[in-house]
């Protein structure tokens, strides 16, 4: 359904002729339904691409005028991206793509939303700066990992997940009020994002941000940690099947297998204690053997194998990145020290080698497109962060409710592929469970809703914070009593402040 | 003051609560909670009240919203220097120093869950004795609160231990101001606090809102913490101090900077040779002058360590980092105390545990004092520092022998920076004077980018007379968590 002409002239007006649409085929693309939903969205009413925070702002006002809902969007790769009512807009904020500033002294960078990971980080690296990049691709927007989606990212035991290094927000209001935080709203730079006083940063992001549904942040500044590696990527062959080594002395990858999941646990606390690596996780082995081939023919033949269900059920990858070889040495000693005494052996060399001469998975995660190639869907049924105890104590009990899902041949047969990986040497970490199932079956949307229900029961029965309360109200207002009633705190502060859709 | 009906069935009502024996409306220990050191002027309280528990604190704020009567949560022993716990309208004390319970102690998961009253020294021995430590901030007075120090985001000595300026809190359960309990975080479920088997370690959430924020640096005035789960470090098994003379302010971000970069200091700060003399001195009365001129004009302090791997090989590798990132600055680490070598060992005392001498440090010299602190980039530092050397030279009281400190924090990408200016109660015009430079350095650093970021008594007007979009924001939550204002009235922009 368009907008009324008259309304349309006025978001014309904002933005020029240029950026707005309703034309049909501009719209059909902006709501096909998502790999992993039957749901078909709703159109539309229009698209607008504004250029700046205060083009942001009257097409906020706008639309609060005239009662429509609006959804701010870079990528669009997740469903959050798409109307769920009639009279929404699209923000699709692609234009707003300015790196304001890079401050090398005080490290931290400036930046719109457009922002993508490969622009920024490609930058910063000359300025010998970086920051812990969410692994979504180079394409995903910096702003929107970092302030409105998740965030993690596989760097984060030497660092930390995205949401932490949030400084200075500036923040279109769903009422279209424009507000600064932190040390912003004193005019005293971007350097801090809390206070004064009670830090409204707080309701930019928790757990996750709000995926655009509480206003629009227009800029962002992020803190920057220094970076170990060259000014460029010494990259080698072309794109899907490239290389990319830095230099030993500095930079190592290691992959052990561990006979049991408490014993890998184990290792992973003994190094977050003693301080040392930059990457440990424990990986994905269905999406690891995704990301190691080049065709889905190519990935059945591999996972049919049993390679990697054998090698990589409960891995263990560490990176090292430090300031000299002498460093290295020193952590590779810790490292295999702490292997040793948990019990830990080293993969099939050939698996090595995979990460070894591509260090982008640590670094970009260039090739991460590859997860997708399947055709099939997939779904994360666990998302979350405690201890690395707790973590594990979670993944333990995948099998619980996973088993009979992959008995029925419903999803692939992959109990091993869930994440946990450690952030701030080990004080945290972060647990993710992917399953994928075919889109070709009957009644297959069923799938993931049937998956994610089980995996939340074996949450409840065992005490387990394996997954973020809900966003869907519906299901918030079943579980979020078991939450410590936020649904209703959640609720109080959307209605205090709007939405904005 | 409470009408006297009210204040009689106020005080029956908290009996009831938390006995009679745990309540006091004694004259002089009124009289004691009206004032403190700084230059807020405060009211006696009605009552005090000692809550034992998370049920008695419910209670309590039960009887407070029927009542409308103010609650003015306390958790540390006196003194006190930001007016934050002085009664704006009477009311009642809740004072925490009988919810003192280390709940848990978890070397595995590094946290320690402890009560409000739990304080420093109570808290840093018991984590030794567990192989931990708490990243906790210089000399804190051995009475002073952990969870309200953490929940009021005060400068930790530690800066490669935080992520972002709410470090080292995680979790923590709330009694809001409308009575309703919550708990942030991985501590928020499934399910129970008795049930749930997380470690209440992820402090974010739940969900899309970071809870815990919304309570920190806000004096008590959005909920009262009932428990919080902090994060502990390693202890070190061997540790080294160095010590970087300088000549100037502006010569000091330089070195902490590249230290941080590395991430290769654990405790890290600078000090001037006022304030590092106050701390040394055996006797400030008789040792102050002499040890400060023997000091250098600044002195970074930075602290290597080794853990429980190879601690030996650790120290030398960051020990080279040091060295060498100081001598291509032109500087020099040395691992004595320039100016007063011997006195290493206790400098290394002061960075590792809290103030267990009378009085307090910062009234070593003088029987008040009034301090002045914010953030600001690392960068900018001795920025401050000088202009903070010119306005004290305009004020009135050019000669004030003030110390400062500053703080390194988040991975070195910001700074605290702390004036010390002691004052003498016993000539008036000097205390006099003092304040009036307290006042109007404040408003003269804040106009020069100076970020109070945790306002208490003057600052909330230079914080947020300029900020209404985001006081109309607080507000909106304070009629959220406390729709009847019973929360510490008049603190910040409440």
């Amino acid at each position: 359904m368009s907008l009324p002409k008259q309304i349309y002239a006025e978001l014309e007006q904002i933005v020029g002729a240029e950026y707005i649409s309703d034309r049909e085929y501009i719209l059909a693309g902006l709501r096909h339904a998502m790999p992993s939903s039957p749901v078909k969205p709703l159109s539309p009413a229009a698209v607008l691409l504004p250029g700046t925070a205060e083009e942001v702002q009257q097409i906020v006002r706008v639309c609060n005028r005239h009662g429509l809902k609006f959804i701010p969007t870079v990528s669009s790769l997740i469903g959050f991206a798409y109307p769920t009512a009639l009279n929404t807009i699209i923000l699709q904020l692609k234009r707003m793509n300015r790196i304001v500033e890079i401050n090398r002294t005080d490290r931290y960078a400036v930046i719109e939303p457009g922002v993508r990971h490969g622009q920024l980080r490609t930058e910063l690296m000359k300025a010998g700066l970086s920051y812990p990049v969410a692994a979504v691709g180079p394409g995903g927007s910096v702003l929107v990992n970092f302030a409105c989606s998740s965030g993690d990212n596989h760097n984060q035991h030497g660092a930390s997940r995205t949401n932490r290094y949030i400084l200075g927000v500036e923040w279109v209001l769903p009422s279209g009020e424009m507000v600064r935080l932190g040390s912003l709203a004193n005019d005293a730079g971007w350097f801090c994002a809390d206070g004064p006083g009670p830090s409204l940063r707080g309701l930019v992001k928790g757990y996750a941000g709000p995926f655009g549904g509480f206003g629009v942040i227009t800029r962002i500044a992020i803190g920057l940690d220094e970076w170990r590696g060259p000014a460029e990527l010494p990259t080698e062959g072309r794109s899907p099947d490239y290389k990319l080594r830095l230099s030993p002395d500095r930079h190592k990858v290691f992959i052990f297998k561990f006979p049991t999941l408490d014993r890998l646990r184990d290792a992973m606390i003994e190094i977050g204690k003693a301080e040392i690596g930059q990457a440990v996780l424990k990986y994905f082995n269905a999406t690891a053997a995704l990301l190691a081939t080049q065709s889905a023919n190519d990935f059945w033949e591999l996972w049919e194998s049993g390679l990697f269900q054998r090698e990589l059920s409960r891995p263990l990858y560490v990176y090292l990145a430090t300031h000299s070889a002498e460093e290295t040495a020193y952590e590779e000693a810790v490292l295999r020290e702490i292997v040793a005494e948990t019990g830990g052996e080293e993969v099939d060399p050939a698996i090595r080698a995979i990460y070894e001469n591509n260090m982008d998975f640590f670094i970009l995660v260039g090739f991460l497109q590859r997860v997708l190639r399947l055709g099939g869907a997939w779904a994360p049924a666990k998302l979350s962060a405690d201890s690395v105890h707790h973590m594990f104590e979670i993944g333990k009990a995948i099998p619980e409710f996973l088993e009979e899902f992959a008995a029925k041949r419903l999803i692939v047969d992959a109990p091993d592929n869930f994440q946990i990986i450690s952030m701030e040497y080990g004080h945290l970490a972060h647990i993710e469970l992917l399953f994928l199932w075919d889109r070709s079956m009957p009644a297959w949307g069923e799938i993931p809703m049937q998956v994610m229900a089980r995996s939340h029961e074996t949450e409840i029965r065992h005490g387990h914070h394996g997954s973020m309360p809900p966003r869907s109200m519906p299901m918030l207002g079943t579980l979020g009593p078991l939450y410590s009633n936020c649904h209703i705190w959640s609720e109080k502060i959307r209605e205090a402040f709007g939405t904005g859709r | 003051m409470l009408a006297p009906d009210v204040c009689s069935a106020v005080g029956e009502e908290l009996s009831r609560a938390v006995g009679a024996e745990n309540i006091s409306d004694d004259a002089a220990q009124l009289q004691s909670c009206s004032f403190d050191y700084s230059v807020v002027t405060g009211t006696c309280p009605d009552f005090i009240a000692y809550p034992h528990n998370k049920a008695e604190v419910r209670e309590i704020v039960r009887i407070a919203n029927e009542h409308h009567v103010a609650l003015v949560p306390v958790s540390s022993g006196p003194p006190r220097f930001h007016g934050d716990t002085l009664p704006s309208r009477g009311g009642i004390v809740v004072d925490f120093s009988r919810m003192r319970r280390i709940l848990k102690l978890d070397a595995v998961s590094r946290c320690a869950m402890i009560e409000p009253g739990v304080t420093y020294g109570d808290l840093v021995p018991a984590l030794e004795r567990e192989g931990m430590r708490l990243n906790a901030p210089l000399a804190p007075r051995a009475n002073k609160s952990v969870l309200t120090s953490c929940l009021e985001r005060e400068a930790t000595l530690i800066p490669k231990y935080q992520y972002d300026y709410m470090d080292p809190l995680l979790t923590v359960e709330v009694i809001y101001g409308s009575g309703e309990e919550f708990r942030t975080g991985s501590a928020s479920g499934p399910g129970s606090p008795e049930t749930l088997k997380a470690d209440k370690v992820n402090p974010w959430g739940p969900g899309a809102i970071d809870y815990y924020r919304l309570l920190s640096a806000a004096q008590g005035s959005m909920g009262i913490v009932t428990w919080a789960v902090v994060r502990t470090e390693v202890l070190p098994t061997v540790r080294k101090l160095y010590f970087i003379p300088l000549e100037n302010p502006q010569q000091m971000c330089a070195p902490l900077d590249a230290l941080l970069r590395k991430r290769v200091v654990d405790e890290c700060l600078a000090l001037d040779n006022t304030n590092l003399a106050t701390l040394l001195a055996e006797d400030p009365s008789r040792d102050f002058a002499a040890l400060k001129a023997a000091l250098p004009p600044w002195t970074v302090l930075a602290c290597v360590a080794g853990y429980q791997r190879r601690p030996a090989e650790r120290v030398a590798i960051q020990e080279k980092y040091l060295t060498d990132i100081c001598r291509d600055l032109g500087l020099r680490a040395q691992t004595t105390l320039p100016g007063a070598g011997g006195l290493e060992e206790e400098v290394l005392r002061l960075v590792s545990g809290p103030w267990n001498k009378e009085p307090y440090w910062k009234l070593r010299r003088s029987d008040r004092c009034h301090e002045i602190f914010f953030l600001a980039p690392l960068s900018k530092a001795g920025y401050f520092v000088e202009l903070m050397r010119e306005l004290v030279a305009q004020s009135r009281c050019p000669e004030l022998d003030y110390g400062a400190y500053v703080q390194p924090l988040v991975q070195g990408r910001g700074a605290h920076c702390s004036f010390l200016l002691p004052c003498d109660s016993a000539s008036e015009s000097e205390a006099e004077a003092v304040r009036g430079l307290f006042l109007s350095a404040s408003q003269a650093l804040a106009k020069k980018g100076a970020f109070f970021s945790r306002p208490y008594g003057p600052w909330a007007d230079l914080a947020y007379r300029d900020y209404s979009d985001g006081a109309a924001m607080l507000k909106t939550l304070k009629q959220i968590f406390d729709p009847n204002g019973i929360l510490n009235p008049g603190k910040l922009c409440f």
